[in-house]
């Protein structure tokens, strides 16, 4: 663990431009990323399948893009952001709203630990011994939003955590987008107020992308040009880079083997799998529709489920989720 | 002068034979009963003496003295008031035969002479046959019940003078006997039918494959979705009762006196669906000389506990045992007794405090913590004993309204039928009846999965995050599931399915 005072030259640059900087920032793993492109994604506790998908989808397409991804270790929106962020190595920043000795909720744990091990970063302002509390949590939703260089919210009710982020955001001067949602949906509420008032409509990460390409693209060129004048020096690093380029290989090829596995049991199960939407459906209404009898249904969605590509919510019901970002 | 009139004690099932014994000579008028009565024994003086008076007959003041041996059975209940009045009445020679001595007598008497009915007529007659005994006397109420039992005579009488008259040779008594196909006969059919279902195809399925297969299951939805509904048409597809089975059956629901007097014998399989209230002691059995409990009552047939985490976590708990050896042991002051307990649990409960997590109609309300911290009451071992779990969602009134036809419990049971028949053909060497009761080792032996199926479950471990207590629980169902179409080798989608009816493991109780 480190910690950075205010007053060092270490401190992120973006955080002495807020209102209340925090004293002092408590920082473990890779601490190089609070000066990179960061994007917050935050949103609901209680999150519908869509906002997850949705979290998943933008999580792991802007991290790929180059950007890291910062949100604050809660259940829901940010647990997603986290873990589908973490496709990249070293693209993902946590801020806490306690202590190190107190990683609040517990069962994420886990993900805290994984976070670390992928060369990401976790940072809070309060000592290792502080609890949970209350007040923490909004305050830390400052230094998330301090942090990056745009807020992205998936999820939220009215009044709710991620509401508050996004107003630190506009206080901040930062850009604020938000994804649409059903106007019958409660988790939505915020995030529609809030296109009425003039937030970013976004529909697809790319959205987002165009925003910051050109600051993306002058930090990768600055990244190559740092690469390519060690990789001159170091033998060592390119036999490494082949090492890493055969994991990858194998990686792939087990991915392509799954994908086969997968299209083979969508076009053997196609006829129920079509009927399986993005809306619920139950499999007493799959029986109504296909006709096909129970036995071989709840085999298909058995088998269905089980390669990634449906999901079973709670009330026996199934969604689709996308191929392409499956299961965890 | 002295006499001896037989009568029978009950200790559980288990019945022992009691000579009573009465003397009645001159000298200072007093009554005694010794050989350990109990206070509804003692009690029976005055019903006596009346009855006595009532039915005719003078009871000059003598000094009687009674005495049940073996004096070291404790006696309690109402039954000795018959044996006791006979005794007497054959001392002051109002009874003159000697042929008191073969007749087994049991009965309560009221003031005007009259035999109330008595509980447990039924054991006392299997055991009275089992000790040699070929006429048994007792309350006219109790024949009905009684008369299923052949090579003995079961005489009914009305009142005490009627007994006297009989024993005297005044009158004759017709034995009754009835016969197990008469039973059936004129039995009364269970009402409920699972054609009165409408929708909720899945769960039926899960039902029947649980009924097939003897599996305990475990119904989770919303209030009004049709969880209490399904239960109770259960009985209706589980297997035909055999003659053995509906006796033992009759047997403890002849002790508990839950016997209705037009019900000669018990021919449904029974359905008990206590209050969530209930005591452990009255879940089990118990009581100062144990009586049957609610598991035993539902002895082959079902036991419902409607809204699982509502009732006392202490009383749930005493269930694991019973559950798994299908007899459960009450251990009193007074002995310890042993009731078999073979039934199949069903359970309902909602899927969170509010009752709409997942619905579609309402939103839920609670919290993810509330949630789980609901779902915890419900421990690991009950849940382990537990192989089926189901959800029910609420029927949309379109589906309600629709008049297509849909299956009745006859045709679910025939598939029932046949594939227990499978089981029992396999498992005769075993000892054991069904797939439920398959034990790890015998798991090995009769659920043999291909390479193909073998993959599937192990894919579907690693990625639905199944805990390690569902593989025999997915393996039992799956046997199941494959003896209803009747093949040999547990296939692919037999397992498929199976894994279906665990997906609750995952979502709720995320072990």
């Amino acid at each position: 663990m480190k910690i950075i005072e205010k007053e060092d030259k270490n401190y992120p640059k973006k955080l002495l431009k807020i209102k209340n900087p925090p004293q002092k920032i408590y920082i473990e793993g890779n601490k190089n990323l609070l000066n990179k492109e960061i994007i917050a994604i935050v949103g609901s506790r209680m999150a519908t399948e869509y906002g997850k998908k949705c979290a998943k989808l933008f999580a792991s397409e802007l991290s790929k893009q180059g950007f890291t991804i910062i949100s604050g270790l809660a259940v829901g929106i940010d647990t997603i952001a986290h873990i589908y962020s973490m496709e990249e190595v070293g693209k993902t920043i946590a801020v806490l709203g306690s202590g190190f000795n107190n990683i609040y909720p517990e069962e994420n744990y886990y993900l805290y630990k994984k976070i670390l091990e992928n060369n990401g970063c976790v940072i809070t302002e309060y000592p290792p011994e502080t609890q949970k509390s209350k007040e923490n949590f909004p305050k830390r939703n400052r230094i998330i939003s301090g942090l990056s260089v745009g807020v992205l919210l998936v999820e939220a009710r009215y009044g709710s955590g991620g509401a508050i982020t996004a107003k630190h955001a506009l206080k901040q001067g930062k850009n604020l987008f938000c994804i649409p949602n059903r106007i019958d949906e409660k988790t939505g509420y915020n995030t529609n107020l809030l296109i009425k008032q003039g937030a970013n409509l976004v529909t697809c990460p790319q959205d987002i992308v165009d925003v910051y390409m050109e600051n993306i693209e002058e930090n990768q060129k600055l990244t190559q040009k740092i690469e390519k004048n060690k990789e001159k020096n170091t033998q060592k690093a390119e036999e490494e880079q082949q090492q890493q380029n055969q994991h990858k290989n194998q990686k792939l090829k087990q991915q392509q083997n799954q994908q086969l596995n997968q299209e083979q049991n969508t076009i053997k199960y196609q006829e129920i799998y079509k009927y399986i939407g993005e809306l619920p459906i139950s499999m007493n209404e799959l029986i109504k529709l296909t006709k096909k009898p129970i036995t071989e249904i709840s085999e298909a969605l058995c088998i269905l489920e089980i390669e990634g590509l449906i999901k079973n919510l709670p009330g026996n019901k199934y969604i689709r989720i996308m191929k392409k970002f499956s299961i965890n | 002068m002295l006499s001896t009139v037989k009568t029978m004690a009950l200790r559980g099932l288990e019945g022992f034979l009691i000579d009573v014994q009465v003397d009645v000579s001159a000298g200072m008028p007093s009554w005694d009963i010794v050989g350990l009565p109990d206070t509804s024994v003692k009690e029976a003086k005055e019903r006596i003496k009346i009855a006595i008076k009532n039915s005719g007959y003078e009871l000059f003041s003598r000094k009687i003295v009674i005495n049940l041996a073996p004096a070291n059975i404790k006696k309690e209940g109402s039954i000795y008031d018959l044996p006791m009045a006979i005794g007497i009445l054959k001392s002051i020679d109002i009874i003159y035969t000697k042929q008191t001595q073969d007749i087994l007598m049991i009965g309560e008497l009221s003031l005007n002479g009259n035999l109330n009915p008595i509980n447990g007529a039924l054991p006392i007659c299997i055991e009275a046959k089992k000790q040699g005994i070929k006429k048994i006397i007792m309350p006219k109420q109790n024949v009905k019940e009684a008369s299923i039992i052949d090579g003995i005579e079961i005489l009914g009488a009305y009142d005490l003078s009627e007994v006297v008259h009989y024993l005297n040779n005044d009158i004759k008594i017709t034995p009754n006997h009835i016969t197990w196909e008469e039973c059936l006969e004129n039995g009364e059919k269970y009402s409920l039918d699972f054609s009165e279902v409408k929708g909720q195809e899945n769960v039926k399925r899960a039902v029947e494959v649980a009924a097939a297969g003897g599996h305990n299951c475990l119904l989770i939805g919303s209030p009004g979705s049709g969880k209490t509904m399904i239960a109770k048409r259960i009985p209706s597809i589980l297997p035909d009762l055999s003659f053995e089975e509906a006796l033992e059956i009759t047997k403890i629901h002849s002790i508990a006196g839950t016997l209705k007097e037009d019900v000669p014998i018990i021919i449904n399989r029974p359905f008990r669906s206590p209050h969530h209230t209930i005591s452990s002691a009255s879940l089990v059995g118990g009581g100062k000389s144990p009586k049957p409990g609610e598991i035993s009552l539902a002895h082959n047939g079902v036991l419902f506990l409607d809204e699982l985490p509502e009732f006392n976590q202490h009383t749930l708990e005493v269930l694991r045992g019973p559950l798994e050896d299908g007899i459960v042991t009450i251990s009193r002051i007074n002995g310890s007794l042993t009731y078999p307990c073979n039934f199949m649990f069903v359970a309902s409960m909602n899927p969170c405090p509010c009752g709409y997590y997942g619905s579609s109609e309402k939103e839920c309300t609670c919290s993810m913590q509330e949630i789980t911290k609901y779902m915890g009451k419900i421990s690991g071992p009950l849940l382990d004993r537990i192989d089926i779990q189901i959800e029910v969602t609420p029927v949309k009134y379109r589906k309600l309204e629709n008049e297509e036809p849909v299956e009745t419990s006859q045709q679910i049971k025939q598939r029932v039928n046949k594939a227990r028949e499978i089981q029992r053909a396999r498992y005769k060497e075993e000892k054991i009846y069904s797939n439920s009761s398959l034990t790890p080792s015998l798991i090995k032996k009769y659920c043999k999965l291909d390479k193909e199926s073998k993959n599937i479950l192990e894919i579907a471990f690693n990625k639905l995050g199944l805990s390690a207590r569902a593989y025999g629980r997915i393996l039992k169902v799956a046997r199941t599931i494959a003896d209803l179409e009747a093949s040999e080798q547990i296939q692919k989608s037999h397992i498929a399915e199976a894994i279906g009816y665990r997906n609750l493991d995952k979502k709720y109780w995320k072990n």
